[in-house]
């Protein structure tokens, strides 16, 4: 189908400083884990989003120096020749597809973590972040701000040199600018602190000196949190947020406003969760702010409806349409409107799990696109399939997260596919998720997956077909079987610190309940309890529909406290919010001894003695034991204490192996929650990769994939001076 | 001196398998945040210990396969021929000094997280970890315990290759062996379930196959956790451990016994912190091996004391002495014993922040000693160090930890060095935290620097001598000047909490008390509030120090728990117990909204999430963008003390930055600031700052780091194909 006229004001170019952009999709600078420590996965990451059609496409923050280390997690940086050498790479490879190559500078002044550098960063005042324990800083004086804007020269002289078009300069999620331009951190007397003037002063030299460094072949811009969303304690777009901007206008001193709002305690302000935000978040801030510039305004929020797009440009909302999240779960976003195919977008489910892998110092993985970060080590292209040699025939039992992955792509591959369901609708555990209060859109797992099944000519859905047992699946004629049959939450309280069950916990009892017995109705009494050692989003979610339900909650965790999960993936705040609006009482680092009818009895986690015995012996614990509880009078228990597998099926099968052959049968694998129950984009990723490797000699075991690394023997940069 | 004969035993050789190790120091597997992707700074580390004289060196644990990887918290790996190619490298570097290097196969089983890989983990019982939130391992079958233990063979053949002398079948801290072994994670009813010979049948089963694949070329050691600290659950001291002893024992199975205590899931009972639990703490847990064991066995248990070291070998307890982290603050303790220097030895102080680095998934850094894991990266030897060509004389203001270490290293550098110290002691504010319960061994920070500056001829140590002014530092007639003034704990609340003093808080007043004032006896009523903003170990210490007075004490903080820095570092379950116990209460996740000062302190603290979880889409100058919450809760106390921030003393600096056209006049040529004076920061960092300083002390600018080798792949058109290579992949 042609594209619709509406949506040509997307690919019209734009000019940015002294370069122009082929279209109006920016890729916001994100981080992926891959640094400039690894060349080849970063830069096939960033160069599938050109292929894709984002025109502008930037890589993520970029530390200026060493002293700006955020080590343990992972920023590219721009410190030495090395850098250049690797993130050239990036340039290229984004400049292949006719984008414009971004990249982000930031020094991150308290915030600065230096934990591989061991260097001191320096700040505008006091010497302690909010945000991070025990980090502390070193004032700056006048020759240490010269020293800060040099580095900032410094690092974009090398980033003209790698090749990058756009340098942005980091000023939100309250990086160096935003600590002298907010009085929050900013106590000084000098020039540098007081007055707007003032707390502007290190802004403006550096995108001054910036700019006179590399303005004639590079866009110099900003990345601003208009307003920190903090009140009259932070910037606010109504003030100071306006102000700046016209400032920077009146001085020609910036090329591009990358806009958002939001400061780094809380980066939910800007990366929020579906579950707390919908999409177009900022708008009411960027169409205040987009009025005070002179310059093309870039906007996120985590948009992937072509529609709000097209609205968002024409009227004046924005010039860029930026994505992060978008354009990880679909980097051919661009390219599908452009083509007329807005069906096939793979849009972002704002789960926010390629942040929590950030915020734990590993790569970015993304629950709808399984091929993230694996363009590189493992060969994988998002829209580009391997046909297979050998057509056999497939059979796949369960349309969960894993089961569908796994048939789309195994149907991408020219495999003859059964995908069967045994309820009537497909999902899996993502029917009953898309029913939690905010969650609705995790449901785009599902859609997604339905819609390219349904475009699949060889592959079939058959839903509604009830169990399958070892007999149907050995009868079924399939040449090979994948079983995709999920996991169900432990109905006898399963507890990880137990290894084994809670005393009394039954869920076919009236007042014990499972996550899944709670969306299918069962009625909970007036004080309900939720046990939640899984410390994610179904402790949460549960207290929240008791609670809805009118329930007086209490939510124990054996954590240090609730969902502490959630504060990788930082839904954190707002859910903590929301349990404190609904009176839900949070108890930590409990765990539930036994479970009566009327009465949870808890004990804590560290009652026991410090002091070790020192004769031990069997039998006897190696310190005192404590014995005190503490009991809770409820009506109604919710168990989310563990998961199981449901791999009765694959065990049959598996018990059963004599009869493959006589059945045809080639080989039985196993994918997703039935084979270890994980997060869903773990699901997703198992299906995909099992499909991708289908040929393989034992297609359960992943493939080598390319570990980037130093191979002894070769060089290092610098070389050891002496 | 000459060394006493009583050490004489620790420096007999002794036979492990096929091999013999050249003394009874032994290097026990530890991180280091190296890995083998920065194998040039592994190799470098671990070859430094060789050097110093350890017999033994292990690298840290080694993952046997991409289905267990811990990231981001770094191991080695022996997963393809790039591994077997950066690992010869150390042990190249540890066979130089005529050490054996030991090679520790881990499969984590539960405790995998594969957070890199993406890989799934197997394990016994299907079952999830509690340091893996929301991922589950898969229930091994048979057929993939078979599969299981062909990896730990095909990596027992990959650590030949790569040189390795020592081969473990790891088991300690419940990875895999363990999970099997232990009733607390295997439940399952076939061969490998249920009783003893069946649990211990994955283990047995794994050592006599890694056996047979190293056909003595190498060494094959057993690391096991003797006792869980679990109770009856799990794995005990004189239970299953020493029946698998014997069992091995029996069967001539095993080369090495490396013996200790404890679980993932509470491994600080094995590396325990100094403020729980002294030297040689294992012992009575470990004897029970030794009595059913002929193969030479080793323990753990922070021994740094060469007394202590003698007596556990000829007294029997173990033949070999086991160190990780005395091995770290010291590389050269063994050395310094043979060559009859105990008092040079610089001891471990138990803080743990080596170990706090590797949870946090960054390199190791150690208090004591700054050199750690900067061998390679800036060519730093912990005992060498290169002589000033131009010895000119350095003024160092202030003896806290930095500017111990800075006079030290200047002075082993050979400059003239006046260090000078306000107070009648030098430390600084170790004085301090030493006397905090259970933090004595802290003060080795300073006893062992006093040593080392009372032996250099050309450091001179002033004590007593008052504040200095900026006069007094620019006629004092020296060339170069180092500040460091440390740090002080504010006075009116101020912390990163909210980046603001606390209205109606002054520790001139008699209610509040900064933990200065705490320490120097100022006087605390019976009802204490102690204001934690700072999350380490002050806060708590503190308020235990408190408790112990028989006060009734609560403990504020903006984190979700108190000290949470202390998790990092293990401390944190017991001193979870500890307040317990003490029944020290807290309210985590609140701050000061109000304080009301009478006869007693009223507060007024907050819930951090109380406001709205809606977030307004009308922005309006002024206001919240949420519904502002107002709840609170209203505290009563006697006393408050305020563990909020600390501020760096940089009044001198200031002053004399502010007359910097005096100093040519003067003499001075420049002037640097090391330690808190500069930024306060951890003990750890302090040590270093002095210490870089003073060797980059003829650098443009000692102030500013000299850049540090980044280990790392450089791009270029060959990259992939050298990669693929060396992954033993084909794409």
């Amino acid at each position: 189908m042609p594209r619709d006229p509406k949506y040509d004001v997307l690919f019209e170019p734009i000019k940015v400083g002294p370069k122009t952009a082929r279209n109006r999709f920016w890729q916001t600078p994100h981080c992926n884990g891959a640094g400039s420590e690894r060349p080849g996965t970063q830069a096939a990451f960033r160069g599938m989003k050109a292929e894709g059609g984002w025109g502008t496409v930037c890589i993520e923050y970029t530390a200026v120096h060493p002293e700006s280390d955020d080590f343990p997690h992972y920023s590219a940086r721009l410190w030495d020749d090395g850098d250049v050498i690797n993130l050239r790479h990036t340039a290229d490879a984004v400049h292949e597809h006719g984008s414009l190559a971004g990249i982000q500078l930031f020094y991150a002044g308290v915030h600065g973590q230096v934990g591989e550098s061991r260097a001191v960063t320096r700040a505008p005042s006091y010497p302690a972040s909010e945000a991070l324990i025990c980090n502390g800083a070193a004032e700056c004086d006048e020759d240490d701000i010269r020293a800060i804007i040099q580095m900032h020269v410094d690092a974009s002289l090398r980033s003209r040199d790698a090749g990058f078009d756009v340098l942005e300069l980091i000023a939100s999620d309250s990086m160096i600018a935003l600590q002298f331009f907010q009085p929050y951190y900013n106590k000084r007397q000098d020039k540098y602190g007081g007055s707007f003037e003032n707390r502007a002063r290190f802004w403006l030299e550096c995108m001054e000196a910036m700019k006179k460094a590399v303005g004639d072949d590079c866009a110099v811009g900003n990345r601003f949190s208009v307003d920190t969303l903090e009140g009259p304690d932070g910037i606010e777009v109504g003030d100071e947020g306006v102000k700046i901007i016209e400032l920077m206008g009146e001085q020609g001193l910036c090329d591009v406003w990358d806009l958002k709002v939001g400061h780094y305690s809380e980066l939910a302000g800007e990366i929020a969760p579906s579950r707390f935000a919908r999409t177009n978040y900022m708008e009411p801030w960027i169409r205040i702010a987009k009025q005070a510039s002179p310059v093309p305004v870039v906007t996120t929020g985590r948009l992937t409806s072509p529609d709000d797009m097209v609205e968002i440009i024409n009227s004046g909302q924005a010039d860029f349409i930026g994505a992060a999240r978008p354009s990880i779960a679909d980097p051919f976003l661009p390219k599908k409107i452009e083509e007329g195919r807005p069906e096939d977008i793979r849009e972002c489910i704002g789960c926010s799990v390629c942040l929590s892998k950030w915020s734990k110092s590993v790569p970015l993985v993304c629950t709808q696109n399984a091929t993230s970060m694996e363009e590189y080590r493992r060969g994988w292209h998002p829209e580009k399939f391997e046909k297979t040699k050998d057509p056999c025939s497939v059979l796949v039992v369960g349309a969960g997260p894993a089961g569908m992955e796994c048939a789309r792509v195994l149907g991408m591959r020219g495999y003859d596919v059964h995908l069967r369901e045994a309820e009537s609708e497909i999902g899996g555990r993502v029917l009953d998720i898309q029913r939690y209060p905010g969650l609705s859109e995790w449901g785009r797992v599902v859609t997604y997956r339905q819609i390219q099944l349904d475009k699949l000519k060889n592959v079939e859905v058959h839903t509604g077909v009830g169990k399958m047992s070892a007999d149907d699946v050995l009868g079924y004629g399939a040449d090979k079987v994948v079983c995709a049959t999920g996991s169900h939450w432990s109905k006898d309280g399963v507890a990880p610190f137990l290894m084994g069950p809670t005393p009394g916990a039954d869920a076919s009892q009236p007042h014990v309940c499972t996550p899944e017995q709670v969306m299918a109705g069962k009625e909970l009494g007036d004080r309900v309890v939720v046990l939640d050692y899984e410390g994610y989003f179904t402790g949460a979610s549960m207290a929240e529909i008791a609670a809805e339900q009118g329930k007086q909650v209490t939510l124990v965790t054996c954590f240090d406290f609730v969902a502490p999960y959630c504060v990788l993936s930082m839904e954190i705040f707002d859910l903590r919010r929301m349990l404190h609006e609904n009176k839900v009482k949070e108890i930590a680092l409990h765990g539930a001894e036994s479970i009566e009818p009327g009465k949870v009895t808890l004990s804590y986690f560290f009652r026991d003695s410090v002091a070790r015995t020192s004769s031990p012996k069997v039998g006897e614990p190696a310190r005192r034991m404590g014995a005190e509880t503490t009991g809770l009078d409820c009506d109604s228990v919710i168990l989310v204490t563990a998961r199981a597998q449901n791999n009765e099926l694959f065990k049959e099968l598996k018990a059963l192996k004599s009869a493959w052959a006589d059945n045809d049968i080639a080989a039985v694998y196993q994918v997703g929650d039935c084979h270890a129950p994980r997060l869903i984009a773990d699901c997703v990723f198992d299906g995909h990769r099992l499909a991708r490797e289908f040929e393989s000699e034992d297609p359960q075991y992943p493939l080598p994939w390319i570990r980037e690394r130093q191979v002894w023997g070769h060089e290092t940069y610098p070389k050891l001076a002496g | 001196m000459a060394r006493d004969p009583k050490y004489d035993c620790l420096f007999e050789p002794i036979k492990i398998g096929p091999k013999t190790m050249r003394n009874r120091f032994y290097q026990v597997p530890h991180c280091n945040g190296a890995g083998v992707d920065f194998i040039a700074t592994n190799a470098a580390f671990r070859g430094m210990k060789a050097e110093g004289g350890w017999g033994g060196v292990c690298a840290e644990a080694i993952s046997v396969d991409r289905e267990s990887d811990t990231d981001p918290a770094k191991l080695c790996n022996i997963w393809d021929d790039g591994d077997i190619q950066n690992l010869r490298h150390m042990t190249d570097a540890i066979h130089a000094w005529d050490s054996l290097a030991g090679a520790e196969l881990m499969h984590g089983g539960v405790a995998a997280v594969n957070l890199f890989s993406r890989g799934v983990t197997r394990t016994p019982t299907e079952g999830t970890s509690a340091w893996t939130v929301g991922s589950y391992a898969h229930e091994a079958d048979v057929d993939d315990i078979a599969e299981l233990q062909q990896i730990y063979v095909e990596a027992a053949k990959r650590s030949l290759q790569a040189g390795f002398d020592i081969i473990y079948v790891y088991g300690s801290h419940a990875v895999l062996p363990m999970q099997f072994l232990s009733p607390q994670y295997n439940k399952r009813q076939d061969q490998y379930g249920g009783s003893f010979e069946n649990r211990a049948r994955f283990w047995i089963e794994s050592i006599e196959k890694v056996r047979e694949a190293i056909s003595g070329q190498a060494a094959l050691a057993v690391r096991i956790s003797v006792d869980q600290i679990m109770g009856p659950g799990g794995v005990e001291a004189d239970g299953d451990s020493v029946r698998l002893a014997e069992l091995c024992t029996k069967h001539g199975l095993v080369d090495l016994w490396d013996v200790n205590i404890s679980d993932f899931n509470e491994w600080g009972e094995d590396a325990a912190p100094s403020r729980q639990q002294k030297a040689n703490h294992q012992k009575p847990f470990t004897r029970f091996l030794r009595e059913v064991t002929t193969a030479p066995l080793l323990n753990v248990g922070r021994v740094t004391s060469p007394d202590d070291m003698a007596e556990i070998v000829s007294g029997g307890q173990a033949d070999i002495i086991g160190a990780a982290r005395p091995s770290i603050a010291d590389p050269f303790l063994p050395q310094k014993i043979f060559e009859g220097r105990n008092e040079d030895i610089r001891e471990c102080i138990g803080c743990n922040v080596c170990v706090s680095r590797w949870e946090r998934g960054a390199p190791l850094v150690c208090t004591q000693n700054a050199t750690s894991n900067e061998e390679f990266r800036r060519g730093w030897h912990p005992e060498k160090f290169e002589k000033a060509e131009d010895p000119c004389s350095v003024l160092v203001v202030g003896a806290g930890p930095a500017g111990l270490e800075c006079a030290r290293v200047l002075g082993e550098r050979g400059y003239d060095v006046h260090l000078r110290e306000a107070s009648g002691e030098v430390g600084g504010h170790v004085k301090d935290v030493q006397r905090l319960p259970g933090l004595a061994e802290w003060g080795r920070v300073v006893s062992y620097r006093q040593i080392q500056l009372d032996k250099l001829k050309n450091v001179e140590v002033h004590t007593g001598v008052g504040e200095m002014t900026a006069d007094d530092v620019l006629t004092y007639g020296a060339d170069k000047v180092v500040l460091a003034t440390g740090g002080s704990w504010a006075d009116d609340g101020y912390s990163a909490a909210d980046n603001a003093p606390i209205a109606n808080v002054d520790a001139g007043e008699a209610q509040f008390l900064t933990p200065e004032q705490v320490m120097a006896g100022k006087a605390v009523g019976e009802r204490v509030i102690v204001l934690d903003a700072d999350g380490y170990f002050m806060g708590v210490s503190l308020a235990e120090m408190l408790a112990d007075q028989g006060k009734d004490v609560t403990v504020i903080t903006q984190h979700g728990s108190v000290g949470p820095m202390t998790e990092y570092t293990l401390e944190g379950p017991n001193l979870h117990r500890m307040m317990h116990e003490k029944g020290i209460k807290a309210l985590t996740d609140h701050w000061v909204q109000e304080v009301e000062v009478g006869n007693e302190v009223k507060m007024k603290v907050y819930n951090l999430y109380r406001d709205g979880s809606q977030r307004s889409n009308d922005p309006v100058a002024g206001e919240l963008p949420r519904k502002q919450g107002t709840d609170y809760t209203e505290l009563e106390a006697d006393s408050v003390v305020l563990v909020t921030g600390r501020h760096a003393n940089s009044g001198l600096f200031k002053d004399l930055r502010a007359r910097k056209d005096e100093w040519e006049k003067n003499g001075v040529q420049a002037i640097y600031q090391a330690g808190d004076c500069y930024a306060p920061r951890f003990i750890s960092e302090a040590v270093f700052d002095g210490h870089r300083i003073a060797r980059e002390f003829e650098s443009d600018n000692p102030q500013r780091p000299l850049p540090h080798i980044r280990e790392r792949l450089l791009w270029s058109d060959g990259s992939k194909e050298e990669l693929v290579k060396a992954s033993n992949t084909d794409i």
